[in-house]
């Protein structure tokens, strides 16, 4: 059998875990045994024995095995024989390179498959009228080296999927909550007929795209386009739960969603620009120059109806008369008004007016955001991984991190905020974060009520109700226990306010790295602290968090704070990742009677106040702090987890 | 697979006569018929019953924290302080989110273990417990 190494695409990395040792002694075992000639005949006098009670067909697969013309049962005995080395030839070559293409994922299935069904013969009930004897050499020879083959092979198999699931799900994950590259549309040339590709291959989608794909539901969800199916539809990646799904999608269906694609730019239309982007709920949403210094608003959703109709009208006069163009694609596209400088920093600006990075979405890098009254950066991800750090938490991301700001009356309205998810969420597909995505958004739109003339506190405090009643509700819709901190906060003007809950920690530091202020953490280790004031008395229950939003019956504690910045201030949100970088150090020095003199907490909040010191931007001390936490995971100091910091910095 | 075959299934794991290999594709029902026979064995006296049991749930379901206590406490019942212990501190480390009256029931029973060979440690476990305590008189309150 040929396997084909010429499948569509790499989709599968250079690491792919190769085959283990265990498992490589079992194929050459199983391989060797399948040549064995005892094992042919006595195979060749089962099927023989099998053929004359006839209770069932061959199963599966083996039945699919044509016997010769010539040669009766014993040559079809040697045809099955051949296909199950040439089967476990295929596993060999398929894990011996470390490079599994989706050809050779569903070559994989198949042999799999096939040597369960081999197995599934010792079940029938032929089997028991052999000879003892031949029962035992069959059993010997075949049914128990594949066994032991299925098991290591399905462990193996495990292993590779889950390996490429999780990068593939990291690299889908980026794609969908990274950065929006804008590029014009010309509505004109959308409408008008001309030259062009076909209708059917319009071009209007291609790779990469980010589409907004209907479920049976009703609802839509956001999706990656990985390819062309050779009869025209489009591959689509979606997330499933912990990994990826493939849908097929014709292009109709996805123009029907998508009347405009996120990433569009249209220069003009009655007299104004559109950016197209979604929601993080999944819904069309854009930006015109009108909502530019504010929060990213809903693109009116009477544009977007009248553009789909224009869309649908030009659509079905070009079908009515035989044409088939839309001016996208290899054909000659009319020339698109190209943005001017001054037109691309106003969109620029626009898209990063609100960072939302939730629901298992993680940063590669530190992202920025910078206005006249301030500056901020914003990371999270996952953790520290194997590779770099030697250490793994885990395969995914359930911090959320939130910085914005939004343009009101009086001035500038900044969000920011640190959120923290435990557990529950594992078992209900698509929903992983979902509970730190639920808070961030409600915290989210703080900001805009603030700017509308809400007070803070108020607003703050509603904000983490309603998250928490809205967490409870998820959590009794799919029977989990997901809970969630919130370190968050608005600034105006001068004035930050705080809200906390949970053992993620808000800071402000001078831009001396002076610490001025900081929240207290719900944790049952602090809380002993600060009962006994014995540094060290808390760290057998450190990962204990007193309060949070979701716990079922327990109202969140909620703690508000307003400290007065000065130009330069930090303000200095992290999840635990980042408190907790000192806690295993600490708990170490414990074990060898070496105590601390300071809490883990306290040496964490002095440690970033000598990074902020060096300066000289948000950006730069989020990057700063973000590397000694990993540095701290990464050297058995700081406890590893998913890693969140979110820094403000008022000018 | 009739419920009773697999109660009888259970029974034998609980007995050691089963591995939990025997027992694959438990479903949710079957899994609380297990849990209840550990309760069962618990109640009835047979300690080691009771945290065979409970150690093969937290293999099944290592998400489900409450089987690692009841483990604790079969452990701890038994007279294995030191496997008590270390269910313990898998207990209390975990991430999830955990009933206040379980940690309390949690820190006692480790207070308990090490109240001689660490005195302090199982006096702080002693006062986590008020401190959760409290909490949860305040909230009731």
């Amino acid at each position: 059998m040929k396997v084909d190494k010429s499948g569509p695409t790499p989709v599968r990395g250079e690491d792919a875990p190769a085959l283990s040792v265990e498992s490589s002694k079992v194929l050459s075992a199983g391989a060797k045994a399948l040549s064995q000639p005892e094992m042919l005949v006595d195979l060749d006098h089962y099927l023989k024995v099998l053929a004359k009670n006839d209770a069932k067909q061959l199963p599966g697969s083996l039945a699919r095995i044509k016997p010769p013309k010539k040669g009766g049962s014993a040559a079809f005995s040697k045809a099955i024989s051949d296909s199950l080395v040439s089967s476990l030839a295929i596993m060999s070559s398929i894990y011996a390179d470390g490079f599994v293409t989706e050809h050779e994922m569903v070559s994989l299935g198949k042999v799999s498959r096939q040597l369960g069904d081999v197995l599934a013969l010792r079940e029938d009930g032929a089997f028991e009228m052999l000879s003892k004897p031949m029962r035992q050499r069959l059993e010997h020879l075949l049914f128990s080296p594949l066994e032991g083959l299925i098991k290591s092979a399905k462990a193996d198999n495990h292993e590779v999927l889950r390996a490429l699931e999780h990068r593939d799900l990291a690299a889908f994950s980026e794609r969908i909550s990274g950065p929006t590259k804008f590029e014009t549309v010309n509505l004109d040339a959308v409408l008008s007929a001309g030259e062009g590709a076909s209708l059917q291959h319009s071009g209007r989608y291609g790779n990469g795209d980010v589409l907004l794909v209907a479920r049976s539901d009703g609802s839509t969800v956001l999706g990656v386009v990985v390819g062309r199916e050779p009869e025209g539809d489009l591959r689509v990646e979606v997330a499933a739960g912990e990994s990826l799904a493939f849908r097929t999608v014709d292009e109709t269906a996805l123009r029907a969603t998508n009347p405009l694609k996120i990433g569009d730019y249209i220069a003009d239309f009655e007299g104004k620009e559109f950016w197209v982007k979604a929601s993080a709920q999944g819904a069309l949403r854009g930006a015109s120059r009108d909502t530019q210094t504010g929060a990213v608003a809903e693109l009116d959703a009477k544009a977007v109806r009248a553009l789909a109709r224009r869309l649908d009208k030009a659509t079905r006069a070009a079908r009515a008369e035989g044409r088939s163009t839309l001016g996208f694609g290899s054909g000659p596209v009319p020339a698109a008004k190209t943005k001017s400088k001054a037109e691309s920093k106003a969109g620029a600006k626009t898209e990063a007016a609100l960072m939302l990075r939730a629901g298992g979405a993680e940063t590669p890098k530190v992202q920025t955001l910078e206005r006249a009254s301030a500056q901020g950066g914003l990371f999270t991800n996952r953790g520290p991984n194997k590779k770099e750090h030697g250490v793994e938490y885990a395969k995914y991301n359930e911090d959320a991190a939130l910085l914005g700001v939004v343009k009101g009356p009086k001035g500038d309205v900044w969000v920011a905020g640190a959120f923290d998810q435990a557990g529950g969420m594992g078992k209900i597909p698509g929903q992983t974060g979902a509970a730190s995505r639920i808070a961030a958004e409600h915290l989210l739109d703080v900001a805009a009520q603030v700017a509308k003339g809400a007070s803070p506190k108020t607003a703050l405090k509603e904000a983490v109700e309603k998250a928490h009643a809205d967490v409870r509700a998820l959590n009794e819709q799919h029977g989990v226990e997901a809970i969630t901190t919130v370190a968050s906060g608005v600034v105006v003007g001068s004035r930050a306010f705080v809200v906390n809950t949970g053992d993620s920690q808000v800071y402000q530091y001078s831009k001396n790295g002076k610490l001025k202020a900081m929240t207290l953490a719900h944790n049952l280790g602090d809380e002993m602290i600060r009962k006994t004031g014995d540094v060290n008395s808390g760290l057998k229950v450190a990962n204990i968090v007193t309060s949070a939003l979701g716990i079922e019956g327990e109202a969140p504690k909620i703690d508000l704070y307003e400290w007065k910045l000065a130009p330069g201030d930090y303000l200095v949100f992290v999840s635990d990742g980042v408190s907790d970088a000192n806690y295993y150090a600490q708990l170490a020095a414990h074990k060898t009677k070496k105590k601390w003199t300071q809490s883990g907490g306290d040496k964490v909040a002095e440690d970033l106040g000598q990074l902020l010191k060096k300066g000289p931007s948000a950006e730069a001390a989020t990057e700063a702090i973000r590397d000694y936490a990993l540095s701290q995971m990464k050297n058995d100091l700081g406890k590893p987890d998913n890693t969140t910091v979110v820094v403000f910095q008022p000018k | 697979m009739r419920l009773d075959e697999r109660l009888d299934q259970l029974d034998r794991l609980a007995r050691g006569e089963l591995t939990l290999r025997d027992l694959a594709g438990l479903e949710a029902s079957e899994l609380e018929a297990l849990a209840h026979l550990g309760r069962a064995a618990f109640e009835s006296g047979h300690f080691d019953r009771a945290a065979r049991v409970f150690a093969g749930l937290e293999r099944i379901e290592p998400d489900v924290p409450v089987h690692v206590l009841r483990r604790a406490h079969a452990e701890a019942r038994d007279g294995r302080a030191s496997a008590a212990l270390d269910a313990l501190n898998r207990y209390l480390d975990r991430e999830e989110h955990r009933p206040k009256s379980d940690l309390q029931e949690a820190l006692l029973l480790r207070a308990n273990l090490l109240r001689t060979a660490d005195p302090e440690a199982a006096y702080h476990d002693v006062q986590a417990a008020q401190i959760l305590a409290e909490q949860v008189r305040g909230a009731s309150r």
